[in-house]
C-alpha cells in the first residue's frame, strides 16, 4: 500500500470540509460516492483519500448547519443520502475561502523569503 | 457551541444514527460495486475493489462517531455497562462491598450533618460574617458569659458607633391553653429589632418590633411560628388580633413569620415570640437573662468593634449599679456568624472525636473494598489477559475496573443517605430524650449531600486505583500458571489493609469501651439522695412568671392542700415541697456567714435549697444531727434552716451546728428576684444537718448546702417531689386531678421522674457511648468479614496442597493451624500499633471521661480481648473448612 501511495497530496487536517463545501457549491446536491469521485477527477487522481474518510467532514458539516442530508435516488435507482449546501453554508464558504486565500497567500510568501 | 450540542444530542440519539451510517456505508459500497461493474470486473471483483476503495468500513464508521459525537462519553457508557455486567454476576460479592459501604459512608454522613449543622452552617442572613454575639468577663466567673441583664443591654444596644443593630433574645416554656387542653411550646422572649436583625418576613400580619417592647406589663402580644399557627390553630386565615392563653395571661396573636425563619439559633425551633415587657422582672439588674446578638455597623471592623467595645467597659459600668449582679465586666465581642453558640461550644470536642471516628470507620470501609477488588481482580487475571491480548489498551481495562469501583461506592452512598437519615433522626432523639420542649434540631442540607458524593469519590478513589493498576498488569504468560511474582506482591498487600484495618479496630474500641465505662461510672454516682422512683412534678401558678412580684400572694395554703391529697394516695409512699428539684438545672448561689462567728466574719459560698418537712427522708438523704423540717416552720415563726456536713465543716461547726445561727441566706423569695433585701430578713437558726449531695449536676463535687423551711418563704409554686410505688404514668394523672381540684389558679407546668432528669443531663454522655459502641461495633464487623474473606481465599486457593499435605500425612489439627495461624500473626501485629496509637488519641477525650484515666487498661483489655476472639472467629470458620478437605477430591480439583 505505502508504494502506491506515494506522490500523492495528504488532505491537510481542515481543508477537506472546505473542498466538500465548494463541490457541493458547484455540483448541487450529491452524495457521498459522487462527492468523492468529483474530487478524484478534479485532483486527477494525486488526492490521497480513503472514501469513507469523507464521513467525518459530511457530519461535522452537518452539524454546523452547512450542509444538509436527505434520503433520495440515484440515476441507477439506488437509495442514497444527498447533501445539499445551505444558505448558512454559501456564507461560510465565502468566509472560509476567504480565510484560505489569506492563509495560502502567507505561506507562500513565508516559503518566497526563505528561499 | 452548536456544535457541542449537536454532539451531545448525537450521544443521546446513537442507535436511530448508528443505523442510518450503516444504510450510507452500505449504499455508497453499492454505487461503488456498481461502478467496477461497469467497467467489466465480475461481481465478486467488483466487490472487493470497492471495499478497497473505500478504505476500512469499521475505521470509516469509527471516525464517523469521532466526528458525530465525543468517544470519552460513547466509551464511558460502554464501560458503565461492562461494569453492570460484570458486577451482576455476583451478587454476593456486590451485597458485601455496598453494604459495607453504605455503613461506613452513611455514619459519616450522619456525623458530618451534626457538624454542618451545629458547626459550619452561616445565618441566612446577608453578610452572615458581620453579625456578632456579646459576651462579658466577670471577675469571679472563670468563663465569659452570655447572658445580661437588661440594664445592660441596653448600654449595650447604645453602642450605635459599633453596631447596626441590636438584639436580646431568651427562651421560655409555656403551655398554651387551647379550650382547656394544654399544649407545651417553646416560646422565644424577644427585644424589638430581633425579627429585622435576623431577616424574619411575616407571612401574615406584622412582626415584632420597637413599638412592642417599651414598657413592662403593657398588653401583650406575639408573634406565631408558621408551625405552630397550622399544628394549633389549623392556619385559620383569621388569626390576626385573636387572644391566646399562654400560662393563663393573655397575649394578642400580631402576626405569623415564613417558615424558614430560625432566628439566633439555627438548631431551635421555636412556637412563638413574645417581646421582652411579658418579663415582670426584665428592667432588675440582677436579674441575667438576656442573650445578645448585633450586627456590624457599616465600616466596623470586627477587631475594631471587640477593641472599641473593651475599652468601652469601664464607662458603661460606671453608668450601672455596683452592686448587681455579674459587676465590674468586660464586655466581648465574639464571631456571630454562625448564630448564637449554645450547642457549638459544649459539642465541638465531641463532634471533632466523632468526626475522627467515623473517618477510621470508613478508612476500614476502604480498605475491606480494596481487598474485596484484589481479590475479584485476582480471580480475573486470565479475563483481563485475555482481553490485553485482544488489544484492549491497559488504560481502558483500569478505566473499567474502576467503573466497577465507582458503581460500587455510589451504591453505598445511595444507601448511606437513606441510612443517615434514620441515623440523624435517632440521635437526636436519644440526645433530646426527656427534653420535650426545647429540642435541637439539625437535618442534612445540600452541603451534607455534596460531602456524601465527595466521600464516595474518594472511597471509590482510595480502594479502587491499585486493584484496578494491579489488574491491568495481568500478563498472559504468567497468569496461565497459579503462582506469579505478583499474586505473593498482591497477598502482601491484602495482609496490609488487614493490618491497618485491625490497628484502627483497636482504637475504635478502646473509645468504645471508655466511654461506656465513663457512663456507667456517671450512672453510679452516689448523689447523696435516691433517685429512683422518685416524681418531681412542677407547680406553679397559671403565669407565674407573668405576675409582677409586689402582686403575689402566697400559694401555700392551696399547695398544702395538694400535699395533703397526694401524700393519701396509695401509689405514694412519701412526699414533700421544695422550690426547684435537685438535678432539675435551676440553682441558686448565696454567700452566707455564720453569726457566732469569732472575729472577723468568713463568707462561704452556698447552694441554697427550700425544702419542706419530709423533703429529706422523701429523697433518702441522712439526717445526722438536730431535727428535719416540720408542720410548726411556717410563716412567722423563727426562720430555720438545715445545713449539709460540708458547710458545717466549712464553718468549723461540726459538731455543734445546731443552735447557731446562720447570715445571708438570701430566703425572702422576692430577693431572687432583684428586689432591696430587709437586713436581717434572712438570718436562720440552725436546727439539723444532713449528709452532702450533688444537686445541681452529677459531674459536680459535693458542694456546701443551705436548706431553708419551704413553708416559711412566700412561694406561688414549687416541685412536688414524690416516692412512689408503680407507675409514675398513673401517679401523673392523679397529682394533676388532684392539682385542679385543691389548687384554682394553679396548674401542673411539667413532671418528670428524677431518673430522666439525671438522664437529661447526661445527654451528651449517653451520645458519645452509642456513637462510639456503634463505630466499634461497625469498624470490627468490617474487620471481621476482612479476615474471613482473607482466610476463606486463601483455603480456597490452597486447597490442592491441603489435600497433598493431608494425604503425606499432616494432622488435620496442622492444617488448622497453618490458617489460625495467618490470623492471630495478623492480629497481633494490629494489637502492637493499634495500642499506642490509641492511647495516644485518648488523650483527646481525657475531658470527656468521669473519674476514667484515658489509659485504662481494664478498656484496653476489653478491646482487644473482643477484637481477638472475634477475629479468631472469623479465621475459624475457613480454618475448619480446609481442616475438612478431602484429599481425593482436592487432587482431582483443577
Amino acid at each position: 500500500m505505502a508504494s502506491e501511495q506515494k506522490g500523492r497530496i495528504q488532505v491537510l487536517q481542515g481543508t477537506l470540509d472546505l473542498i466538500v463545501l465548494r463541490t457541493l457549491a458547484t455540483m448541487g446536491a450529491q452524495h457521498a460516492y459522487a462527492i468523492a469521485t468529483r474530487l478524484q477527477q478534479v485532483s486527477d487522481d494525486s488526492l490521497l483519500l480513503n472514501q469513507g474518510t469523507l464521513y467525518p467532514a459530511l457530519v461535522r458539516l452537518e452539524q454546523q448547519g452547512w450542509i444538509k442530508g436527505a434520503w433520495g435516488r440515484t440515476e441507477s435507482n439506488r437509495e442514497a443520502k444527498f447533501y445539499a449546501i445551505t444558505r448558512a453554508g454559501q456564507k461560510a464558504l465565502g468566509e472560509e475561502t476567504r480565510r484560505w486565500r489569506e492563509m495560502a497567500g502567507l505561506v507562500e510568501k513565508l516559503l518566497m523569503e526563505g528561499r | 457551541m452548536r456544535r457541542t450540542f449537536a454532539r451531545l444530542a448525537s450521544f443521546l440519539f446513537r442507535g436511530r444514527l448508528e443505523s442510518e451510517l450503516a444504510r450510507e456505508v452500505a449504499s455508497h459500497l453499492a454505487l461503488l460495486e456498481e461502478e467496477f461493474e461497469r467497467r467489466g470486473m465480475s461481481a465478486r471483483e467488483a466487490r472487493l475493489a470497492a471495499m478497497r476503495a473505500y478504505g476500512g468500513v469499521e475505521q470509516a464508521k469509527e471516525l464517523h462517531r469521532d466526528a458525530r459525537s465525543y468517544v470519552w462519553l460513547e466509551q464511558l457508557v460502554q464501560d458503565l455497562r461492562h461494569a453492570i455486567r460484570g458486577l451482576a454476576k455476583s451478587p454476593g460479592f456486590v451485597a458485601v462491598a455496598v453494604l459495607s459501604l453504605a455503613f461506613g459512608i452513611g455514619v459519616n454522613t450522619a456525623i458530618f450533618t451534626l457538624v454542618n449543622g451545629i458547626l459550619l452552617k452561616k445565618l441566612p442572613v446577608a453578610e452572615p460574617e458581620r453579625m456578632v454575639q456579646l459576651k462579658a468577663s466577670v471577675p469571679r466567673i472563670n468563663n465569659d458569659v452570655s447572658g445580661f441583664s437588661y440594664p445592660v443591654f441596653r448600654e449595650l444596644s447604645a453602642q450605635t458607633a459599633l453596631f447596626a443593630k441590636v438584639a436580646g433574645f431568651t427562651q421560655q416554656s409555656g403551655v398554651l391553653d387551647l379550650n382547656g387542653a394544654p399544649h407545651q411550646l417553646a416560646l422565644q422572649v424577644v427585644t424589638g429589632q430581633y425579627f429585622s436583625l435576623f431577616g424574619g418576613r411575616p407571612v401574615l400580619g406584622r412582626l415584632l418590633g420597637e413599638g412592642d417592647d417599651r414598657v413592662v406589663g403593657a398588653p401583650a402580644v406575639c408573634v406565631l411560628s408558621y408551625k405552630a399557627w397550622q399544628t394549633y390553630l389549623n392556619g385559620d386565615p383569621h388569626v390576626l388580633n385573636r387572644t391566646i392563653h399562654i400560662d393563663g395571661k393573655p397575649f394578642e396573636v400580631v402576626g405569623v413569620v415564613t417558615p424558614e425563619f430560625t432566628g439566633a439559633e439555627m438548631q431551635e425551633q421555636f412556637d412563638l415570640w413574645a417581646p421582652t415587657t411579658v418579663l415582670p422582672y426584665r428592667d432588675s439588674p440582677n436579674f441575667i437573662w438576656i442573650r445578645t446578638m448585633a450586627r456590624l455597623a457599616p465600616g466596623v471592623s470586627i477587631a475594631q468593634a471587640r477593641a472599641r467595645l473593651e475599652a468601652a467597659s469601664a464607662a458603661i459600668e460606671s453608668r450601672l449599679p455596683k452592686d448587681r449582679a455579674n459587676a465590674e465586666a468586660v464586655y466581648r465581642v465574639t464571631d456571630g456568624s454562625k448564630g448564637y453558640d449554645r450547642y457549638r461550644n459544649s459539642l465541638r470536642d465531641p463532634l471533632v472525636i466523632l468526626m475522627g471516628a467515623v473517618t477510621m470507620v470508613l478508612l476500614v470501609a476502604c480498605a475491606n473494598l480494596a481487598n474485596l477488588l484484589l481479590a475479584r481482580a485476582h480471580e480475573r487475571v486470565q479475563e483481563f489477559a485475555i482481553k490485553l491480548a485482544l488489544g484492549v489498551s491497559r488504560w481502558r481495562l483500569v478505566r473499567q475496573l474502576l467503573m466497577e469501583a465507582f458503581l460500587l461506592t455510589f451504591g453505598g452512598g445511595v444507601a448511606a443517605v437513606f441510612l443517615a437519615y434514620r441515623l440523624n433522626d435517632l440521635l437526636l432523639g436519644l440526645f433530646n430524650a426527656g427534653n420535650h420542649y426545647q429540642a435541637m434540631q439539625v437535618a442534612p442540607d445540600a452541603r451534607v449531600l455534596l460531602y456524601t458524593l465527595a466521600g464516595c469519590f474518594a472511597t471509590a478513589l482510595i480502594a479502587g486505583v491499585y486493584p484496578a493498576w494491579q489488574a491491568s498488569r495481568a500478563d498472559a504468560g504468567p497468569s496461565l500458571k497459579n503462582l506469579s511474582a505478583g499474586s505473593v506482591r498482591r497477598s502482601i498487600v491484602r495482609r496490609g489493609l488487614i493490618l491497618v484495618q485491625v490497628t484502627l479496630a483497636v482504637v475504635l474500641l478502646f473509645g468504645a469501651s471508655l466511654f461506656t465505662h465513663s457512663l456507667s461510672k456517671l450512672k453510679l454516682v452516689n448523689l447523696g439522695y435516691d433517685i429512683d422512683r422518685v416524681l418531681t412534678v412542677q407547680i406553679g401558678r397559671s403565669g407565674p412568671r407573668l405576675d409582677a412580684p409586689k402582686q403575689r400572694v402566697s400559694s401555700m395554703p392551696v399547695l398544702a392542700a395538694v400535699l395533703a391529697r397526694v401524700r393519701q394516695l396509695p401509689t405514694v409512699e412519701s412526699a414533700a415541697f421544695t422550690d426547684a428539684s435537685p438535678l432539675s438545672g435551676v440553682y441558686i448561689n448565696t454567700d452566707v456567714s455564720l453569726v457566732e462567728g469569732r472575729g472577723e466574719r468568713r463568707e462561704v459560698e452556698v447552694a441554697r435549697a427550700m425544702a419542706g418537712p419530709g423533703y429529706f427522708s422523701t429523697l433518702r438523704m441522712p439526717l445526722l444531727q438536730g431535727r428535719d423540717f416540720t408542720a410548726t416552720d411556717r410563716a412567722g415563726s423563727q426562720t430555720v434552716v438545715i445545713i449539709n456536713q460540708r458547710l458545717a465543716a466549712q464553718l468549723g461547726i461540726e459538731h455543734d451546728a445546731i443552735g447557731k445561727h446562720l447570715d445571708g441566706l438570701g430566703f425572702d423569695p422576692d430577693n431572687a428576684s432583684g428586689e432591696q433585701q430587709t437586713p436581717g430578713a434572712d438570718v436562720g437558726e440552725i436546727v439539723g444537718v444532713v449528709g452532702n449531695s450533688r444537686n445541681r449536676d452529677v459531674r459536680e463535687e459535693t458542694r456546701p448546702m443551705a436548706f431553708a423551711a419551704f413553708e416559711q418563704a412566700r412561694v406561688t409554686g414549687g416541685d412536688l417531689l414524690i416516692r412512689y410505688r408503680g407507675s409514675p404514668g398513673e401517679l401523673d394523672r392523679d397529682v394533676r386531678r388532684i392539682v385542679k381540684a385543691e389548687a384554682p389558679g394553679c396548674q401542673v407546668s411539667d413532671s418528670i421522674t428524677m431518673e430522666l432528669l439525671r438522664d437529661n443531663l447526661l445527654s451528651q454522655d449517653r451520645l458519645l457511648t452509642f456513637l462510639s459502641t456503634l463505630f466499634g461495633v461497625l469498624g470490627t464487623v468490617l474487620v471481621l468479614v476482612g479476615i474471613y474473606g482473607l482466610i476463606a481465599y486463601s483455603v480456597t486457593r490452597r486447597t490442592r496442597e491441603i489435600g497433598i499435605r493431608i494425604s503425606i500425612g499432616a494432622q488435620r489439627g496442622h492444617v488448622l493451624w497453618l490458617f489460625l495461624r495467618e490470623s492471630i500473626l495478623l492480629l497481633c501485629a494490629g494489637a502492637l500499633i493499634g495500642t499506642p496509637l490509641a492511647l495516644a488519641l485518648a488523650r483527646f477525650i481525657r475531658n470527656m471521661l468521669f473519674d476514667l484515666s484515658p489509659s485504662s487498661g481494664l478498656d484496653l483489655g476489653i478491646a482487644l480481648a473482643l477484637l481477638a476472639a472475634g477475629g479468631l472467629m472469623a479465621a475459624l470458620v475457613p480454618g475448619r473448612r480446609a481442616m475438612r478437605v478431602d484429599p481425593v477430591r482436592a487432587l482431582r480439583y483443577d
